[in-house]
């Protein structure tokens, strides 16, 4: 009843204003504002080069945009004076924001020397500072939900592709993010391990979780976001939700796009 | 020793073995025996301080301040053409004077200092006699020094080698900088670093046979003493020049070390594997 009214006065989990980023004389971003509300899905999608990388993590400040402001659920990540050499001005603050944040990266990034549930139970217990018998319980839950409960105790050299990227999930699960990022996180899967990261993708999704989502799956970006936002060259080309960004595309470009994703 | 033995013994091994086993175990031989010690301790010791400053190197090459990175570069670049030996006799003597240096300028009055012109130290208040076990604690943290340099270069290499990826995973999760370099860096380097860290102990502790440049009677003057010609007033000449027999007795005691630091090595880097792809890939 009063959601309403909540949901008027509450900023947006996120909100990006602006974000420039440069590598050098390279101009990867340009000037790209987007928010994502709470429980929304977007989407980011582009060719390959398009920035899209970059902007995600920009988000978690993994870099540092050259300019613009990044604010998470109101509060604007403190930064230096805009420049190629600015960084986060309030490490305590940096680091915070970061551990609401769960990120799910390309290539899984578990830390190889861990068993599968330490990794899970590694932020909790060392940025957290959470109570050591609550998160192994937390953790093991969130092992059982992506299906690789009995891997627990694995190193991550052990698993499948597929199922590190699982575990990978549920290390994020376990500091309880507001935010998620993936960065096409089936992309280093063999086709037939995608469909059990997809479905558990998907089943975030589903519980309301607030995602980003990088991605060249335009079938599952279709099936799974709210939001679609097309990069091209640094620059927002196109947004909107995505069953008007797939099915009536306004940009030449999208259509270009999309019509090659399809032949693909 | 003989009177310890007990008598059937004494008796079954007859007097010739007897002569052999009393020599054996006469004084000199059981100081000879007690004195590997100082190698093994200047080992150790010498090992763990090198340990502390190739991490403390590799943090000073790695840092991101250009001053702290030069020193870390000028310490790991120099030392290691530094040749051991000389800086074994360099350090220890320079400490010692540097200490007494400062010693002086507390303790000595100047009219103390005036009386004795050109007198090292100025004043004999300030004299630091040393002894085995402080030139012992010098020789290590010399070898520390020296192969330190070289353990820097290769944890600097090491660190290098462990995955960006989980690097950045960390800093995303929100470890601290810390963090990151003491929980996933340095604990995940060793396996890149066990090979070239198992080179320098070997070098450390052939160094260690350094130990009587120190005035330090270690295993190798000792052979030299008794390997020498000897004679007792009872027995005449008990036996010629034997010195090569005592080295060869120290080759094979270092062939030795060498064989255990292997099987050491080999212990940590199947702890330092698990679980890395890189440990199943040579496995
Ligand atoms: N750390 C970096 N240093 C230099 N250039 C970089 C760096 N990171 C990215 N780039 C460049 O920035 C551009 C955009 O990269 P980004 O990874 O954001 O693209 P992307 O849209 O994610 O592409 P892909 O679909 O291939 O992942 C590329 O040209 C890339 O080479
Ligand atoms: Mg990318």
């Amino acid at each position: 009843m009063i959601s309403a009214a909540n949901s008027s006065a509450q900023p947006p989990l996120l909100q990006l204003e602006d974000i420039h980023k440069s590598f050098g004389t390279l101009e990867v971003l340009r000037g790209i504002s987007l928010t994502a509300g709470e429980g929304e899905v977007v989407a980011l999608i582009g060719s390959s080069g398009s920035g899209k990388s970059t902007l995600l993590r920009c988000i978690n400040l993994l870099e540092v945009p050259d300019r613009g402001r990044v604010v998470i659920g109101g509060e604007a990540v403190a930064m230096t004076s805009e420049g190629p050499h600015r960084r986060a001005a309030d490490e305590k603050q940096l680091r915070r924001i970061r551990s609401g944040i769960g990120m799910v990266f390309q290539s899984f990034n578990l830390w190889s020397h861990m068993s599968v549930l330490d990794n899970v139970m590694a932020a909790p217990l060392q940025v957290q500072g959470r109570e050591k018998a609550e998160v192994r319980e937390e953790a093991l839950a969130m092992l059982e939900k992506v299906g690789i409960a009995q891997k627990a105790d694995a190193f991550p050299a052990q698993l499948s592709g597929g199922q590190q990227q699982r575990a990978a999930i549920a290390r994020a699960l376990c500091i309880n993010p507001r935010l998620m990022l993936f960065d096409e996180p089936t992309s280093a899967l063999d086709p037939e391990l995608e469909g059990e990261v997809l479905r558990v993708i998907r089943l975030l999704a589903e519980e309301g979780r607030t995602m980003v989502l990088v991605t060249h799956d335009m079938e599952f970006a279709r099936s799974v976001a709210r939001r679609a936002v097309f990069l091209h060259e640094g620059l927002i080309e196109e947004e909107g939700p995505v069953r008007e960004v797939f099915g009536a595309p306004r940009s030449e470009r999208l259509q270009r796009f999309l019509a090659a994703g399809q032949h693909a | 020793m003989v009177d310890l033995l007990p008598a059937w013994l004494a008796d079954g091994l007859g007097d010739e073995a007897l002569f052999w086993f009393g020599y054996l175990t006469d004084g000199r031989h059981l100081a000879w025996y007690s004195s590997v010690q100082f190698t093994l301790i200047a080992a150790l010791l010498g090992g763990l301080c090198a340990l502390g400053f190739g991490l403390l190197g590799a943090g000073m090459v790695g840092s991101r301040a250009l001053p702290v990175r030069l020193f870390g570069k000028a310490y790991v670049n120099m030392v290691r053409g530094v040749p051991d030996v000389l800086f074994f006799l360099f350090f220890p003597l320079a400490f010692e004077q540097g200490v007494e240096w400062m010693a002086s300028s507390v303790i000595c009055s100047p009219e103390d200092i005036a009386a004795n012109p050109g007198r090292w130290p100025p004043c004999p208040a300030a004299n630091w006699i040393l002894g085995t076990w402080e030139y012992l604690l010098l020789a290590s943290v010399s070898l520390g020094i020296v192969y330190g340099a070289f353990t820097a270069n290769v944890i600097h290499g090491a660190l290098n080698a462990v995955p960006r990826g989980q690097i950045e995973a960390a800093r995303a999760y929100g470890f601290s900088a810390s963090q990151v370099f003491w929980r996933i860096r340095v604990r995940q380097m060793w396996i890149y670093a066990l090979p070239g860290l198992s080179n320098v102990w070997l070098l450390l502790i052939k160094a260690t046979a350094l130990l009587s440049l120190l005035q330090i009677v270690d295993i190798v003057s000792w052979a030299g003493r008794l390997g020498a010609p000897n004679f007792t007033p009872s027995a005449g000449l008990v036996h010629p020049d034997w010195r090569w027999y005592y080295y060869l007795v120290l080759l094979l005691f270092y062939v030795l070390l060498t064989f255990l630091s292997e099987k050491g090595f080999a212990a940590l880097t199947r702890w330092a594997g698990r679980g890395m792809a890189v440990a199943e890939a040579r496995a």
